[in-house]
């Protein structure tokens, strides 16, 4: 009797879940029957191996990821973070090539992406470009850049060493493993504990009044920029570490994983809603799926076919838990007009 | 009358005579033409064979599909809502023309086939925004993925190059001089130009584009009008597939690659606001023969290709910064919302009346 008073009161005390902790906790138990669903479909689904592989498969969407999604949730997008991923990587693996000491060629690409990112977040926070456009500008460039500079070719580094991110471990675990957790910590302490994370959800979810109120709207969107800019910088140390090459084409299409990732994480494409959290589990779902189906045989292009089903199946239900309280918002505000 | 009231009564009837929309969208089309006059001149004193007719009708072809898709497009746009699928769409309605016509259908059966497998596509992303309430950017991004996957479905993985003798007529063929798909182009440019200015399907779009609930609570049937435009959409780029599949002489499932973004940096250029309400379909004519032109003319010049993406990366950039410090400027000055929307036909014609 004690026992289930207690159950229920301590059941009461748990917060309501809004759409957001809805969906967080939908994606939970998504993850985890598409997990016991390719477990039971296959024997080597549930091994260390591929889970290591699975972990490591995410890992470039997630270090990107984290950043994009505070960044939209501020409202903004950045469409070039796949053009940064394939010039970053060309850069650095160039300066190795010229006798450059690893660390300083993975510095440089970072420091390329940040200025990217410094550039997009002048056009859209600054001088007010859409976010869509201007960082479909910086895409086309910076596309165009990683060709330019490889002359349009695969470009190998000679350093050996330049393996260790994208294939060497850490003890038991492999280094990409290791770099997307340490950016998983960095980009929570930053949502949770700084007020740069609350003002991207102010900023996302009332420019205006943001700005009324004093918060910094320009500098909070402008630093998710260019902190998107050179964690997207990074990733293209990691992609052409992982191929041990800098391709032409790297990163193409990244900007579209990052954004279903993010999407189906919960992330609002009008900002103001978005967790870290809610793109790994995002990201995890991608990753099982492909995954899980490379395992079992299917050939990619159903493989697409299906990504895009899960994609609209995930934002179709988003639109509906917010449409119902949309609904309701209407029929209130239609009761009120009518009084 | 009164001298005053004469004066005003002239200026009013000579406001209604000057054009309605030389507003941000008015300044934007007439700098196209300037950049545009101006890339002409250049590339024609640059190189001897750039203002032939080859290379013109050259040109004109190759934004053909662009232009067709981009024309429709437009109008979605300015309805507030956007169509990543087209790129997936050509592709997949190609692919389904070629293999119907490999596998013995008459040419056009197998054109109208390929056509509606658009038209289907493009309801279902009506569909997908207007009834479920998705964002129309991921609901088309998941249709993109799915048409781009059926495409390589259809024909498993493969181009498809065994069609019936005369297949490549629409893409390729030539009336006299002229090209087909340029004759195509112009029609298309024609007809929705036309329903733009004088049908209420491109004045509801605007108005929905503009305010969504305030067109719907002033009677505007804003979801039919959505899903019309998505359905259009989807059959322009339908078409579009089969122009291109023609061009190329079958189905490639890989084929328009990007289009999407061709068509979207096209309008964006024409001066069409990705927030609705604003864009010509002249305009996206304009932008993508800007785009056209600017790939062409590096081409004759031998840059390389990767240049060109550069290239038409600061194209877009420098565009939207000019469309940025017009709009500011136009601010500055006291315009924006309220004084676009004095200069509104609507009004204009409210106000002729009460004289």
């Amino acid at each position: 009797m004690l026992v289930r008073s207690a159950v229920r009161s301590a059941l009461a005390a748990l917060p309501r879940p809004g759409p957001t902790a809805l969906r967080l906790l939908i994606n939970a138990v998504a993850l985890t029957i598409l997990i016991v669903l390719f477990a039971v479909l296959s024997d080597k689904f549930l091994t260390p191996a591929n889970a290591t592989n699975v972990l490591r498969q995410i890992s470039i969407v997630v270090t990107v990821g984290c950043f994009f999604t505070l960044l939209m949730v501020s409202g903004g997008i950045d469409l070039s973070i796949g053009g940064v991923v394939g010039v970053s990587g060309m850069v650095s693996v160039l300066l190795v090539n010229m006798g450059a000491p690893l660390p300083l060629a993975f510095a440089a690409a970072v420091a390329l992406g940040t200025l990217v990112g410094a550039f997009n977040g002048f056009m859209v926070s600054v001088v007010g470009i859409n976010t869509v456009i201007a960082t479909l500008g910086t895409m086309y460039v910076t596309r165009g850049a990683t060709q330019v500079l490889g002359g349009g070719m695969s470009v190998r580094p000679k350093d050996p060493g330049y393996a260790f991110i994208g294939s060497g471990d850490i003890g038991p675990i492999p280094t990409m493993v290791v770099i997307m957790v340490v950016v998983l910590v960095v980009a929570l302490v930053l949502e949770r504990r700084t007020a740069i994370g609350r003002f991207a959800v102010l900023v996302g979810s009332n420019p205006r009044g943001a700005r009324l109120n004093g918060l910094p709207v320009r500098t909070t969107q402008a630093l998710l920029f260019i902190l998107t800019g050179a964690a997207a910088g990074f990733a293209g140390v990691m992609v052409s570490s992982r191929f041990m090459a800098a391709q032409p084409g790297s990163g193409t299409g990244f900007e579209f994983d990052v954004l279903i990732a993010t999407l189906l994480g919960g992330t609002s494409l009008l900002g103001g809603e978005g967790s870290v959290v809610g793109l790994l589990l995002g990201a995890l779902i991608v990753g099982t799926v492909t995954t899980g189906l490379n395992i079992l045989g299917i050939p990619s292009f159903i493989q697409t076919v299906l990504l895009g089903a899960v994609l609209i199946a995930a934002v179709g239900f988003d639109a509906v838990v917010r449409g119902r309280r949309g609904h309701l918002a209407r029929r209130v505000a239609a009761k009120d007009a009518a009084a | 009358m009164t001298p005053p009231a004469r004066s005003a009564a002239v200026a009013s009837i000579a406001r209604s005579l000057l054009p309605t929309r030389v507003g941000v969208t008015g300044q934007k089309l007439l700098i196209n033409l300037a950049i545009l006059a101006a890339i002409w001149v250049v590339l024609a004193l640059l190189h001897p064979r750039f203002l032939t007719p080859e290379n013109i009708s050259n040109v004109s072809r190759q934004i053909a599909t662009v232009v067709v898709v981009g024309s429709v497009v437009t109008l979605l746009m300015v309805s507030r809502n956007f169509d990543l699928s087209v790129g997936g769409v050509v592709a997949l309605s190609g692919c389904t023309a070629a293999t119907l016509a490999g596998s013995g259908w008459p040419l056009l059966p197998a054109f109208v086939a390929g056509t509606l497998v658009g038209t289907l596509v493009g309801i279902a992303n009506g569909f997908l925004v207007v009834v479920v309430g998705i964002n129309s950017v991921i609901a088309t991004l998941g249709t993109m993925y799915l048409t781009r996957g059926s495409a390589l479905l259809v024909t498993g993985g493969v181009p498809v190059y065994s069609v019936p003798e005369g297949y490549e007529v629409v893409g390729a063929g030539y009336v006299g001089p002229v090209p087909i798909p340029v004759i195509i182009m112009l029609l298309v440019l024609l007809v929705m130009t036309v329903i733009e200015r004088r049908t209420w399907l491109g004045k509801y779009a605007r108005a929905t584009g503009s305010n969504a609930v305030a067109a719907r609570l002033a009677g505007v049937p804003t979801r039919r009008v959505q899903l019309l435009l998505f359905a259009l959409a989807g059959t322009a780029a339908g078409w579009g597939g089969i122009m291109t599949g023609s061009r190329v002489g079958g189905g490639i499932p890989t084929v328009a690659q990007g289009l999407e973004f061709g068509v979207v940096v096209a309008a964006v250029l024409g001066g069409t606001s990705l927030a609705g309400g604003e864009g010509v379909v002249v305009g996206t004519f304009l932008g993508a023969l800007l785009v056209g032109t600017v790939n062409n003319g590096l081409n004759l010049l031998g840059v390389p290709t990767f240049w060109q993406t550069v290239a038409l990366g600061v194209v877009l950039v420098l565009a939207v910064l000019l469309d940025a410090a017009l709009r500011r400027r136009g601010r500055r000055r006291g315009g924006g919302i309220e004084q676009r929307a004095d200069r509104t036909p609507g009004q204009a014609a409210g106000s002729g009346a009460t004289q």
